[in-house]
């Protein structure tokens, strides 16, 4: 599968390198709203399924960095997108935020999720998608790498998906549905 | 009707201008007629005032007086009187003959539509005849809805803002507010016996459902009389399901209907307990929807048990979706049969007899598993291809059915309140057992054995969102064209986070007494601390047992409230 701004085989062969024992810290940018695109639901659920696993698998050893975006740019053609996007959006937050607090049992060794702010004039994140490993000290692009970490560390321009509002119980009328009375 | 009538009053209009054109009377002929016109004019006027004042009630004139006047012609036959007054009075005035004597012959005119009139109205003076014109009234309203409808969201506001349905369930409401029995017999009748066209079925079974909703409201918070309104509600049911049979795809309202009778029995158990509402209200609506939701599953079974009538010999639903739709919606809510649900669902997706007995340990999805998956021995009719092609990979399968027992898990009755006696019913009841029953039926589907591997299914079940092919996505598709008013939102699984843990961890749990249940300790314990306790809370809530470890042993609540699995099962024969 191929598609114009996410090229699939090479984020395939680099996330299959994070179970390799050099690959030590991984950054992975999914800034683009392709990815909420219905053809690739199916590979960023394979996406998010690798990276929570092998951080399952890994532990401590493995770091994993994640920037996605805070919320979907409100410019004037943003009038023109599809619910179905706003909602498939939400959607994904939300299952990141609940896969990271259900399996992760500490908090160090969840993947740690940034969300990029946009400023209201933005109609696409500053920086480009990317899946880059740390392989025995060095970075498959330390530019990018660097770029995106300089993100991270910016102060004010990532903002963390913590999950502290994620309802675990679901919905109260599950325990009570004589509410919806 | 009401056009070709005044177009034929019109003709006749026209007729009788020759006649007077051609054949003016003198002054004294034209007085002498019209005083004999007018007297029978005013005879007939207070005739149909007198029964006007003496037949019709609030409830049996609801949809205004519009409808009950258009088919009476009472305008028309005023109007004609008024020009008839008008021509004889300029004619006299103006010594105009041929004005005068036109005049005098639409009085003539006017009596004889006046007779008309007066039958038709005699027509209404009974409550057979005013429910048959109510009837043709909803249904007319009901098809001009269609007609007219737009995007499927807004279908239930519209229809609820059609003047004609409008009134209806006003008047629906005012009589079971009054708890008139009479009236909401009357009301329901109309709407039941409603003619409407096959086009304007899924109109129809929405407001089903809003008057439906409305008179078990009433029962249970404003004491409306729970017998008179259970019959009305079994009507209402029937008429329901009759119009299912005409849809194309007649899931979606036939699982609306089947989620909204568990959530009601629900309901009413907890309004009972807490004293909200009567136990004898409770009680006559446990009764109904454990029966109607039985009639349901006849209908929907190709093989049923027992059949009351022909129509229930054969299954209303078609395709493979229309299947899997309905039965996430009828295993909702704790709902009455949900096991034996799962009966059909198995011989529709497979064109196969499922023989096995759930209360002895068969499981129904791990054989359908098989049947459609287990390589050179899965069965290959159509209906099995059909299935699928639905599913598409097993691992859909599988993450389907484990969706489906996520959002029956998270609703299911709270364990630790008190079941009257006054409400338990046959499948609605405290009863341990019954509840392993159900929640076997989801754990004996066991695609996970190891606790690593349920880790696996837990984080594919939180993190996969569903594909636009998938039967999950297809089936949001399907519900997306029908807007039903019914309480109790649909809520995606993935809201319920706590539900998944257990779907998954009921998938490991021991199934008899003697099995190790390590491998769902270890994969309870490599879970979150806060993720344990929010399954721990759900299990203290929905499984026997559970809620006295809940908060110094999240692990121990859940091992505890899942060995309601081993209560059922062929070990349990073995050892009797």
């Amino acid at each position: 599968m191929t598609d114009p701004v996410i090229d699939v085989t090479v984020w395939r062969e680099r996330l299959a390198d994070l179970d390799a024992a050099e690959v030590t810290t991984a950054v992975v940018v999914q800034c683009d709203q392709a990815w909420l695109r219905p053809e690739l639901t199916a590979f960023r659920n394979e996406v998010d399924q690798t990276l929570m696993a092998a951080q399952l698998r890994h532990g401590d050893r493995l770091t994993i960095t994640r920037i996605i975006l805070h919320s979907l740019p409100l410019t004037p053609d943003a009038a023109h997108r599809p619910a179905a996007v706003d909602q498939a959006f939400d959607e994904w937050q939300h299952r990141l935020s609940a896969s990271s607090v259900l399996l992760c049992p500490n908090s160090p060794s969840a993947p740690r999720i940034h969300r990029l702010i946009l400023r209201g004039d933005e109609a696409r994140a500053p920086l480009p998608d990317m899946v880059e490993l740390l392989k025995n000290g060095d970075w498959t692009d330390a530019r990018r790498a660097g770029l995106a970490l300089r993100s991270v560390n910016t102060n004010g321009a990532t903002t963390p998906l913590t999950g502290y509002d994620t309802n675990l119980d679901g919905p109260f009328g599950d325990a009570d549905p004589s509410i919806y009375m | 009707m009401q056009t070709w009538r005044q177009i034929s009053l019109c003709l006749c209009a026209v007729a009788l201008s020759f006649l007077a054109l051609n054949h003016p009377r003198s002054h004294s002929d034209i007085v002498d007629a019209t005083q004999f016109s007018i007297a029978f004019f005013a005879t007939l006027l207070t005739g149909e005032a007198v029964i006007f004042a003496l037949a019709f009630s609030a409830a049996s004139s609801w949809p205004s007086l519009r409808a009950i006047d258009s088919h009476i012609a009472f305008r028309e036959w005023v109007l004609i009187g008024w020009f008839a007054a008008l021509f004889t009075g300029c004619g006299l005035l103006g010594d105009n003959a041929v004005s005068a004597t036109y005049g005098a012959l639409l009085f003539l005119l006017a009596n004889i539509f006046g007779i008309f009139s007066f039958v038709r109205l005699f027509g209404l003076a009974s409550i057979g005849g005013r429910n048959r014109l109510l009837r043709r009234t909803l249904a007319g309203a009901l098809a001009r809805e269609r007609a007219g409808s737009g995007s499927p969201l807004d279908k239930a506001h519209d229809i609820e803002n059609d003047p004609t349905v409008h009134s209806y369930l006003s008047a629906i409401s005012q009589a079971a507010t009054d708890n008139d029995p009479t009236a909401i017999r009357h009301l329901v009748g109309q709407l039941v016996e409603a003619e409407v066209p096959a086009e304007a079925a899924d109109e129809a079974i929405a407001v089903h459902l809003d008057v439906l909703h409305r008179l078990l409201r009433a029962t249970l918070a404003s004491e409306a009389d729970p017998v008179q309104v259970t019959a009305c509600a079994h009507a209402l049911i029937d008429s329901v399901i009759r119009h299912c049979r005409r849809l194309p795809n007649p899931a979606p309202p036939l699982g609306t209907l089947s989620r909204y009778l568990a959530w009601l029995a629900n309901t009413a158990l907890l309004m009972s307990v807490r004293g909200v509402a009567s136990n004898r209200a409770a009680r006559e609506l446990i009764a109904l929807t454990t029966d109607a939701r039985l009639k349901i599953l006849r209908c929907v079974d190709p093989d049923p048990k027992s059949a009351a009538n022909r129509d229930e010999l054969g299954t209303i639903l078609t395709s493979p979706l229309q299947v899997l739709l309905w039965s996430g919606d009828f295993s909702e809510f704790h709902g009455a049969h949900q096991a034996s649900a799962l009966y059909g669902v198995y011989e529709i997706l497979t064109g196969a007899k499922f023989m096995g007995n759930y209360w002895d340990g068969a499981s129904i999805l791990t054989q359908l598993r098989q049947a459609l998956y287990s390589g050179e021995d899965a069965i290959s009719t159509p209906e099995a291809d059909a299935a699928r092609h639905v599913f598409g990979p097993v691992a859909e399968f599988d993450h389907f059915w484990t969706l489906v027992s996520v959002t029956a898990l998270a609703t299911l009755r709270d364990a630790r309140l008190p079941h009257p006696p006054e409400l338990v019913r046959p499948e609605f009841t405290a009863d341990h057992r019954l509840l392993g029953a159900y929640l076997r039926t989801f754990a004996t589907h066991r695609y996970v054995t190891t606790a690593v591997g349920a880790r696996d299914a837990l984080l594919r079940l939180v993190s996969h969102a569903d594909l636009p092919s998938s039967p999950a996505a297809e089936i949001r598709n399907a519900r997306a064209d029908h807007a039903y008013r019914v309480p109790a939102p649909l809520v995606e699984p993935h809201q319920r986070p706590a539900a998944m843990i257990l779907a998954i961890a009921c998938r490991v749990a021991p199934l008899t007494s003697g099995d190790d249940d390590t491998e769902l300790r270890a994969f309870l314990t490599a879970l979150s601390d806060s993720a344990l306790e929010a399954a721990a809370r759900l299990a203290a809530r929905i499984l026997p047992g559970a809620a006295e470890q809940e908060e110094t042993a999240p692990v121990e609540a859940i091992v505890i409230g899942l060995k309601v699995l081993q209560l059922v099962g062929g070990h349990i024969r073995e050892g009797t």
